[in-house]
Parts: C-alpha cells; sequence; structure tokens
C-alpha cells in the first residue's frame, strides 16, 4: 500500500516535471519589439516589415535610449518575422510592442491579412494602439525623437492618455479596429502618424476613414478636432471663431452628443450635441458681456462645420459614427433594413443641433 | 521508611535521610535538598527540636494544611521527587509540601510584544502563569485541569477552559489526545503541539503558542482551551483558525480604523512574502508583458549583467536572507549586530555590484523579508517561510499559471484544515452556533 502510493506520486511527479509553462525564457534574453510597422513590398502581394527593439540599459536618461530598427520583406507578416528573428540575437517579443503602424500604400490596398495575422498572435496584446503612418511605416519609425526616456515612449505618450492629450490625436486600439471592421454599419478610422519637419517628433493630428476594406477618406486637422469631438465625446478640445475682428477659444469641459435617426424613406440624422465650457480667449473687456449673443454665434458655426463634415464624410460612403448600427439597432433591423439603409446612405439628410453652454468666461484678472 | 527509601533510590546521594531524635520521640525523615526549601526549618524542625510539645506537635499534623497522611509506599518515590519531604511519626507516614519555587519575576513579553496594551509575559513557573491568567480572567467557572506528562520529566500542565462557553466535543476530543501523549521529556510547548496535533507534519499551525496572559484571557472569553505547560514561557491555546495566527493583540487595543488598516496591511504582507520572489521568476521569465514597459526595461537592464537564469537568482539571495535571519536569532546579541551589517552590507550594494544579481530583485527580497516579519505569530510565520519555495519550485516550471494554479491549491488546502475539529479557515464562526454546541453538549 505504502508503496504504491510512493510510486503514484513518484509518477504524477514525472508527469507534472514533462509538461511546463510556456517556454523559459528570462527577461535578458528577450528583444522587447516597442513598435511594429507593416508596409507593402517591393515586390506585388509582398510585405515589409519593420520592427523597432529596444536595446535596454540599467539607468535611464531623456535622449539617451538605443533602439534598434530591423526590417524585412517576406511574402507573408508571419514569413518576414521569422526571418527577422534570424538576424537579431535575442528572442523577439511583441508583448510590450504597444504600437502597430500600416502604411499607407497598404491601406490603400486592404489590410486584410495583417489584422488576421495580428488578431491569431497570443503575444499581440489587443490594446496595442493603431495608426497609419505616412508616406510608411518604415520612415516613421525610423525617426528617433530627442525626448524619449525609454525605447519607445514618445509613441506611446502620444498615443495614450498618459502623456500629451491633444484633441487632434485620435487613439484607436487593435480590439476596437477588428471589431469595427466586422460589425454592420459601423466603419472604421486610424490616426495618421507623420513625422515632423524637423524630423524630431511625430505628428498626428489627422484621421483617416476605411470602409470595410481599404482607405477611403483622411481628414486634415481641423476636421479630425471636430470628429474627435463630437464622435469620440472629446472634451479637452477647443472651438475657435472669429468674433469681432478678434478670435473667440471656446474651451470645453463637457460633452454630450445623442443621435436620433426618423424611418423615413430617406432618413433624417439628427445630431444632438450638448457642450459646456470656458472662454479661453475673448476680446479684451470682455467681462461678462453679451454671453448668449456668443453662444447661439458659437452654436451656428458648429452647426455648419458639423454638417460640412459629416456630408463629407457621407460622401466618402464611410460611417465611422455607426449611425447605419444605430438605425438598425433603433428599428429592429433586419436584412431587408440594412440593404435599405446601404441604398439611401448617399442621399441621408444631416440636421445638427448643438447647444453651447458657456459655464464661465475664464479667470482674467 | 528509609530501608525502602533508600532501595528505591540506590545512586541517588543528593537525597538526605535521617533519624532525628530530640530526647523524647525520633523520627524518621527523608528529602531532596536541592528541591525543598526553607521552610522545612519553620514547619519540621522547629516544633520538633527546641519547641517541642508532643501535643502541639500531634495537633500540628493534624491541623496544618501542608502535612498530608503518606502511607502508601508507592507513592513515596514520587512524593519525593516533587520536592515534598516524608516523615515517618509515631509509626505513622507523613508528607510535609516543601516544593522549592524559585521567586521569579514576571518578564515583559519579549517575542510578541505590543506598544501599547500590557507588557506582562507568562513566566516559566505554572503557579505565576496562573496568577497572572487569574488576573485577567478570573471567573467561578474558570476550570483548572492539572495533568502530568513525561514518564522522565513529570512536567505538570494545567487544561484551562471556562466551562460554560467551552465546547464538550472539543474537550473531550482534547483529553483523548493527552491520554495518547507519549513523551519522556516534556520541556517545552512545541513537543506538546506536535503530540496534539494528529497529523504532525501539517504545514500550517493549528494550535496557537502565545506568551501573552491578555491573549489567552481573551480567548478564554471566546470558549476556547488553553494548555499551560510548568517550564514553558508559552501556553496552548486551541482550536484556533488562521486569522487567529495573524492577530495582534495590539488589534484590540488600537483605535478602530488604524487596527483595520494594519491587519490589512498584515494580509497583503503574507500575500506578498508568500508569492513575491514565486512571480518574479514567472513575470520575468515567462510573460514579461505583464509589467509596465518601463519596468521590463529596467530589470531587463539590470539583468543584463546577471550570468544565471532567474530562479537562480532568487535562490542565492533567498539562501543569503535565511542563513542571516538564522544567524541573527542564534547569535548572542553582542556578536549579533556584526552579522547583520556584514549581511545587510552584501544583500543591499556587494550583490548587485558584483553583477550576481540584479537591482529589482534585493527590492523583492527585503519586501519578502520584511514582510515575513510581520506576521505576529512566530510558527505561522514559520509556515510561510517555507510556503514560499513551494511556489517557487512551481513558478519555475509553470510560470504564472502555476502560481496561480498553487495559490487556489493553498486556499483549498487551508480548507481542508481543521484545529480540533473545528474549521481553521473558516471565515467567521457564529455565536448561535457556539451556544447551540454547548446546549446539546
Amino acid at each position: 500500500m505504502r508503496r504504491a502510493r510512493i510510486f503514484f506520486s513518484g509518477f504524477a511527479l514525472l508527469l507534472i516535471f514533462s509538461i511546463s509553462g510556456c517556454g523559459f525564457k528570462d527577461i535578458d534574453k528577450r528583444f522587447f519589439v516597442v513598435a511594429m510597422g507593416i508596409d507593402r513590398g517591393s515586390a506585388p502581394s509582398s510585405y515589409r516589415v519593420t520592427v523597432r527593439l529596444a536595446i535596454p540599459t540599467g539607468n535611464m536618461e531623456s535622449g539617451e535610449t538605443k533602439t534598434e530598427v530591423e526590417t524585412m520583406e517576406a511574402p507573408s507578416i508571419a514569413e518576414a518575422v521569422r526571418q527577422l528573428k534570424s538576424i537579431v540575437d535575442k528572442e523577439l517579443d511583441f508583448g510590450h510592442c504597444r504600437v502597430i503602424l500600416f502604411g499607407r500604400t497598404l491601406m490603400e490596398d486592404g489590410v486584410d491579412d495583417p489584422i488576421n495575422w495580428l488578431s491569431r498572435r497570443r503575444d499581440i496584446q489587443q490594446v496595442a494602439f493603431l495608426g497609419m503612418a505616412e508616406p510608411d511605416a518604415f520612415h516613421v519609425l525610423k525617426l528617433h525623437p530627442q525626448s524619449e526616456r525609454y525605447p519607445g515612449n514618445a509613441l506611446f505618450l502620444s498615443f495614450g492618455s498618459e502623456g500629451t492629450e491633444s484633441s487632434y490625436t485620435l487613439t484607436e486600439y487593435l480590439f476596437d479596429w477588428v471589431r469595427r471592421q466586422s460589425e454592420t454599419g459601423k466603419d472604421g478610422f486610424l490616426p495618421i502618424i507623420r513625422t515632423d519637419k524637423d524630423r524630431n517628433s511625430y505628428r498626428v493630428d489627422r484621421v483617416a476613414f476605411t470602409d470595410k476594406e481599404k482607405l477611403r477618406l483622411c481628414l486634415d486637422p481641423e476636421e479630425s478636432q471636430l470628429f474627435n469631438i463630437s464622435a469620440r465625446r472629446y472634451d479637452k478640445a477647443a472651438i475657435a471663431m472669429p468674433y469681432q475682428g478678434t478670435r473667440i477659444v471656446f474651451a470645453l469641459s463637457q460633452v454630450i452628443t445623442r443621435v436620433s435617426i426618423t424611418r423615413d424613406d430617406v432618413p433624417t440624422v439628427t445630431f444632438h450635441i450638448r457642450a459646456s465650457g470656458f472662454l479661453e480667449e475673448s476680446p479684451p473687456n470682455f467681462m461678462e458681456g453679451d454671453i448668449p449673443k456668443i453662444e447661439s454665434r458659437l452654436q451656428a458655426e458648429v452647426n455648419n462645420r458639423l454638417v460640412d463634415l459629416l456630408n463629407k464624410i457621407r460622401g466618402a460612403e464611410v460611417d465611422p459614427y455607426g449611425f447605419g448600427l444605430h438605425y438598425l439597432a433603433t428599428y429592429f433591423g433586419n436584412t431587408k433594413d440594412w440593404e435599405h439603409w446601404k441604398k439611401v446612405y448617399p442621399e441621408v439628410v444631416f440636421r445638427v443641433q448643438s447647444r453651447i453652454v458657456i459655464e464661465k468666461v475664464g479667470l482674467v484678472e | 521508611m528509609i530501608e525502602e527509601i533508600r532501595s528505591d533510590f540506590i545512586d541517588a546521594t543528593d537525597l538526605f535521610t535521617d533519624i532525628l531524635d530530640n530526647g523524647f520521640w525520633a523520627i524518621e525523615i527523608a528529602y531532596f535538598p536541592s528541591l525543598c526549601d526553607e521552610r522545612i526549618k519553620d514547619g519540621v524542625l522547629v516544633p520538633f527540636s527546641y519547641r517541642f510539645d508532643p501535643d502541639e506537635f500531634r495537633r500540628m499534623l493534624h491541623s496544618n494544611p501542608k502535612y498530608e497522611n503518606a502511607d502508601n509506599p508507592k507513592e513515596w518515590a514520587n512524593l519525593l521527587l516533587k520536592g515534598y519531604v516524608l516523615l515517618k511519626i509515631e509509626g505513622k507516614h507523613y508528607s510535609f509540601k516543601s516544593d522549592r519555587t524559585p521567586v521569579t519575576q514576571i518578564d515583559i513579553a519579549q517575542v510578541e510584544s505590543t506598544l501599547q496594551g500590557p507588557q506582562a509575559a507568562f513566566t516559566e513557573d505554572l503557579n505565576i502563569n496562573m496568577f497572572l491568567l487569574r488576573l485577567r480572567y478570573n471567573v467561578p467557572s474558570l476550570t483548572v485541569e492539572p495533568f502530568d506528562k513525561g514518564t522522565l520529566s513529570r512536567t505538570a500542565l494545567f487544561v484551562v477552559y471556562d466551562h460554560r462557553l467551552v465546547n464538550p466535543n472539543i474537550l473531550k476530543s482534547l483529553h483523548k489526545q493527552l491520554d495518547k501523549v507519549k513523551l519522556d521529556l516534556l520541556q517545552s510547548s512545541g513537543q506538546m503541539i506536535k503530540q496534539l496535533t494528529e497529523k504532525s507534519r501539517r504545514l500550517f499551525p493549528t494550535i496557537l503558542e502565545t506568551e501573552r496572559p491578555d491573549r489567552v484571557a481573551s480567548m478564554l472569553s471566546k470558549g476556547k482551551i488553553a494548555i499551560l505547560i510548568n517550564g514553558s514561557r508559552f501556553a496552548l491555546l486551541l482550536p484556533v483558525r488562521l486569522f487567529d495566527f495573524m492577530h495582534a493583540m495590539d488589534d484590540e487595543y488600537e483605535s478602530f480604523w488604524m487596527s483595520r488598516l494594519l491587519s490589512i496591511v498584515r494580509y497583503f504582507a503574507v500575500v506578498l512574502t508568500i508569492t513575491l520572489p514565486a512571480l518574479y521568476i514567472a513575470i520575468v521569465s515567462y510573460n514579461p508583458e505583464i509589467f509596465r514597459v518601463q519596468i521590463a526595461f529596467t530589470i531587463d537592464g539590470s539583468r543584463a549583467g546577471v550570468p544565471y537564469p532567474s530562479f537562480i537568482e532568487v535562490f542565492i539571495m533567498l539562501f543569503m536572507i535565511e542563513a542571516l535571519i538564522e544567524a541573527s536569532i542564534r547569535l548572542p546579541r553582542i556578536v549579533g549586530s556584526t552579522a547583520t551589517t556584514v549581511g545587510g552590507l552584501i544583500l543591499g550594494q556587494a550583490a548587485q555590484q558584483a553583477g550576481l544579481v540584479s537591482t529589482i530583485m534585493i527590492i523583492v527580497t527585503s519586501v519578502v523579508a520584511i514582510s515575513n516579519f510581520v506576521i505576529p505569530n512566530v510558527s505561522f510565520s514559520q509556515s510561510v517561510r517555507l510556503m514560499k519555495y513551494l511556489f517557487i519550485v512551481i513558478a519555475m516550471i509553470y510560470g504564472v499559471s502555476g502560481v496561480a494554479v498553487l495559490f487556489f491549491a493553498l486556499i483549498v488546502y487551508l480548507c481542508n484544515l481543521r484545529s480540533f475539529g473545528e474549521p481553521y479557515f473558516a471565515l467567521f464562526t457564529s455565536r448561535s452556533k457556539e451556544k447551540s454546541n454547548k446546549e446539546k453538549g
């Protein structure tokens, strides 16, 4: 009895030791990929994968970080990554890859295959930031900003809400984009990342819209900001307009939006937006001046600009706001409703009803 | 009588036997001078010698409670060894209680010190311990059952409980366990714990050892049973739950929020000290993406010069810290500071500069060591100290998921433990259940 017990426990131990976790590899034997870029290769239907690798040092000082950029062309991304492994001395680890960039040419062709690869790999984080690089991902990744304290951190900080929070920078996660790609009645958007003219920092102030396949529209910075405010309810933004020879800058502190869609033959989309905030810049000696007047001027301004933006987006036949999804959700959407919406979407009428509330005029001594 | 006793104690040269003759009576006397004190002089010698009066002496024999009849020769040896004086007066045998009790000062608590609570601790004298206990818990229902354990040492012990509150089933099983005790020398409460625990190879203690009379008193008021052992500074308490081991007496004396905060800190420290070295291995070697980017790169950079895999690094540091702890317990106080200084220097700086371990590992080691000392009970703290090695081994093989599964297994094991039939890991005990138990019994 006792013998059998010892035998069985020994046998169990043997079995336990023969299985193991997911690969013992010490942290210093890993090469962390901090950013990854995917471009169209020189040959047709080939990819050029660029990875930015971190070379860690014991103590980190601003501008002292070392990174290595490796690039490889192959018919598929998986093959490119395998080949990349052969030119580095440590195991590639995508666990800290927070930024994934697609080159513009690739976006124009469609990114189904890369997305497929990204969502299959276990070690690619679904919370990675996505972006479209102009002119291509390789050139953006080669940039080495002076302010970087640890490898890749300038990129992380530009996107995430830890560092700079710019109203021009939209943030899109991998998981959200994959969802938008498969969601009926809602299309994806990606921030466009460019290198700055002095080649010292990144510039993320535009947004690109895609339909389910490829790139359809790019907005300019002002429109990107308005999209950020209206679609993402981003409230660290400002709306500016000329007023009596100077400019009024209205800084938002809260944004509430609501969409209602009528069920007509050609539906009317009414976009309600309520923004409250304070004046960051106003004419001198304004004091408690004519606030209602300014509010109505601002409302008219927002209405016009937003209707223009919505029409422009509609013209490109993309739907990043998710009006189609909203329509289907409101009216028990079946396949016939969806067909109808697709047919009439280019003629949909947009109405914007904005309500601007100036809570205070700012602190002026 | 003397011959019979002498035949029992053939080689005991420290046994004193004599026949005293004051001209009227001759009495036989036998005792161990080392076990008896000066009370012999007042109790026997003075009344027998120059103040001798036969009637008064007889009266004294019957009225003084220290004199007892000892006509059974089988008990003689036992009585002598307990510090009694044996007398044979007018053909009758008497014993006179004159056991030596060294004057013991009540010491201050050393192992379980508190800031503002009572400072007194149990002594190595059973009667003083009983006094300390009665001082705090003095009700008529306090029951004291005396026992003798140890075939050679014959150590006296008291089983103390409040018979209105105690659970009779537990008392019954305690008596059963006490009957089974097989020991030659009972010298410390730790031995008793081993004897009383059914499965002696448990990973966690199921009997609480304490040197604080106030803890014993507060536990008695909850219906627990205390065992006081002669010659041991520590009392045993049973049945106990895991949470009793994590309870410092300060918790009852400090203000409400402060004591809650401190006990949360304590539990947090236990979890840290068990899992931190294992998590270090698991995260560094299996899933570095759990870290934030900055710390991943810092560890990466500081580990770059370390030649060994992470688990060897952990074992190096933990060996050093365990050796240091062991050394500082065993070493005399005067040399002790040298050991800690040297050890601290090695652990703090040199090991890292020599490229033997990474900077983060030093922090891990210190957190583990300090967190371990936060646990108020020594034997529980040692169990926890042991547990972390199990976690390290599992982390080496299975990584983060292994640590998670083992932590679950640990909780299952704790739920399975019983302390004298009572669940060890019970989060709360209902008073009503305790009462109904008592009524049934």
